[in-house]
C-alpha cells in the first residue's frame, strides 16, 4: 500500500526533448519597378511587422521557418530560417516579373526542406507558398500552374496568391489550384496582409493532429482582401 | 487462456470530432468485450484477422451510436492502442498516433511494440473511424515480457525520442519501478491517483497542453 505521506513516486521522471515539429513559410515576392514608391514601403513594413509577431508567439517561434524568394530577377534572400534568425531584407523595387520561376523556385524549396526533415526525423506541418504580386507574369508560367495544381490536388503544400492593385487577376487564377483562388489585397494593406499570415502560422503551430487550423476569412468585412 | 494474460486498450476522441470523448469510450468498452471473450475461449494470443474483427464490430456499434444521436460516425472518431499479453508473448494492435512500448525483463531494454502513425504532416492523423477501413497496424512479438506501456500523443514527444525512433528508456524505467514496487495485483488505485497527478503536474503541462493517457503495467 502506498504511503499517502511519501513523496509521489512518479515525480521528476526524466522527459525526453525532441525538436519541434516545423511550419515552412516561404514567401514570393513581387519587387518589379511597379512596386516601387508607397507599395514597396508598405511591404516592407508589413515584413518587419511579420517577424515582430511571429518572435512574439512562443510556439510560432519554436515550430515556424521562413524564407524569402523575391523576384525579378529571381532572387533567395533568406533560406529557411528559425523565427528568431529571421531577418527579412528590406526590398528595392526594380526589374521584371519573372513569376513562372520564381514559383517553381519556391516549390523546389519546400521540396528540399522536407527531405532535410524526414532525413533527420523531423515531423512538419504541411508547408506554405505565399505569393504576393502587382502584375503580370514577364515569363513562361504554364509550368508553374502545373506544378502548383498537382501540388495542391495531392495535398504537397498550401499554395496562396495575393494580388496588388493592377495584378493579373485572370493569370493568378490560372495559376492557384481552384481550391484556394487569389485574393486581390484591398488598396495597400499589407499590415494586415502580414498580420493575417503571423496569426495564420501560429494557429498552424498549435493544430492538433487531426484539425485543420481555423484561418481566419481574409475576405471578411474587416480583413484585407476580396476575391478578384 | 492456460497462462496469466494481461489486456489494456486506450482510445483517444478526435479534436475535431463533436463526440469523440464517448466515441472513445465506447471503442475501449467494446474491444475490451471482444477480447475477454476471445480470451475465456482460446489459448493463443489473437492473430491480425481476430482483432480485425474486433475492430469491425467496435465500428459497427460506433455506427449505431452515432445513428442514435443523429451524426456521422466520424463525430465519434478516435484512435485505438490495443495490447494484450502473457509473460512470453505481445500483440499490439494500433490505429493512428500514441504509441506502445514495452521491455523483457532487463529494465534498461525498452523496446517499440508500435510506433505513432502520424500520415506526412504533424496535423493528420488516422482514426478507427476512417473509411473505407481503419489503417489498423498489427504485430506480434515473442520473448520474456517484463512491463508495458500504452500512451496517447499528448506525450508521445516526451518520451519517445524521435531520432532513433525508440523509447526513452530513463522515463520508463523510473515509471515502471514505482509500479513495481507495490504490493498491489491487478490495478493500484493509489498509485493510479499518484500517475494522474504526475500527469497533471506542471513540468508535464509546461510541455504539452493535449489530453494525456499513460497505461503502466509489470508481471511480477
Amino acid at each position: 500500500m502506498t504511503n499517502e505521506l511519501e513523496p509521489l513516486p512518479f515525480n521528476a521522471a526524466p522527459l525526453i526533448d525532441n525538436p519541434e515539429p516545423r511550419c515552412a513559410c516561404v514567401l514570393l515576392l513581387d519587387t518589379s519597378g511597379s512596386m516601387s514608391g508607397k507599395r514597396i514601403e508598405e511591404l516592407n513594413v508589413g515584413l518587419q511587422q511579420l517577424r515582430e509577431e511571429l518572435n512574439a508567439d512562443r510556439l510560432a517561434a519554436s515550430r515556424v521557418e521562413m524564407a524569402v524568394i523575391t523576384f525579378g530577377p529571381v532572387t533567395v534572400h533568406n533560406d529557411f530560417t528559425t523565427v528568431s534568425a529571421f531577418y527579412p531584407p528590406t526590398l528595392v523595387a526594380s526589374g521584371d516579373t519573372p513569376m513562372g520561376k520564381a514559383i517553381e523556385t519556391g516549390i523546389e524549396m519546400v521540396r528540399a526542406r522536407k527531405k532535410e526533415y524526414q532525413a533527420v526525423g523531423v515531423a512538419y506541418y504541411r508547408p506554405w507558398i505565399f505569393l504576393i504580386t502587382d502584375g503580370a507574369p514577364t515569363d513562361g508560367w504554364s509550368n508553374a500552374a502545373s506544378l502548383v495544381h498537382k501540388g495542391g490536388d495531392k495535398k504537397e503544400f498550401l499554395f496562396f496568391a495575393v494580388g496588388v492593385e493592377d495584378a493579373d487577376m485572370d493569370t493568378l487564377g490560372k495559376i492557384c489550384h481552384p481550391n484556394r483562388v487569389p485574393l486581390r489585397l484591398k488598396g495597400i494593406a499589407f499590415r494586415e496582409l502580414f498580420a493575417w499570415l503571423s496569426n495564420s502560422l501560429s494557429s498552424v503551430s498549435r493544430s492538433h493532429p487531426d484539425e485543420d487550423p481555423p484561418l481566419t476569412d481574409p475576405t471578411g468585412p474587416k480583413g484585407w482582401g476580396s476575391t478578384a | 487462456m492456460d497462462r496469466e494474460c494481461f489486456i489494456a486498450v486506450v482510445a483517444d476522441g478526435a479534436g475535431s470530432a463533436s463526440l469523440g470523448g464517448e466515441g472513445a469510450q465506447l471503442a475501449c468498452r467494446s474491444i475490451d468485450l471482444s477480447a475477454r471473450e476471445y480470451a475465456r475461449q482460446s489459448d493463443q494470443l489473437p492473430d491480425e484477422q481476430e482483432i480485425t474483427a474486433w475492430v469491425d464490430l467496435a465500428r459497427d456499434r460506433l455506427a449505431l451510436a452515432a445513428n442514435n444521436r443523429g451524426v456521422l460516425r466520424r463525430q465519434l472518431a478516435s484512435t485505438l492502442l490495443i495490447a494484450i499479453c502473457t509473460p512470453n508473448e505481445l500483440v499490439a494492435a494500433h490505429v493512428g498516433d500514441g504509441a506502445i512500448a514495452y521491455r523483457s525483463n532487463d529494465p534498461d531494454d525498452w523496446r517499440t511494440a508500435s510506433w505513432p502513425a502520424h500520415g506526412e504532416f504533424a496535423s493528420t492523423t488516422f482514426f478507427l473511424t476512417d473509411d473505407p477501413a481503419p489503417q489498423l497496424r498489427y504485430s506480434k512479438y515473442d520473448g520474456p515480457i517484463g512491463a508495458l506501456a500504452l500512451f496517447t500523443d499528448g506525450i508521445e514527444r516526451l518520451v519517445l525520442n524521435f531520432a532513433t525512433k525508440t523509447p526513452h528508456a530513463p522515463f520508463f524505467r523510473q515509471m515502471v519501478s514505482a509500479v513495481e514496487s507495490s504490493a498491489a495485483t491487478g490495478r493500484d488505485s493509489l498509485l493510479s491517483i499518484g500517475l494522474k497527478q504526475y500527469l497533471d503536474s506542471a513540468q508535464i503541462n509546461e510541455r504539452t497542453d493535449d489530453d494525456k493517457t499513460l497505461v503502466l503495467a509489470a508481471f511480477r
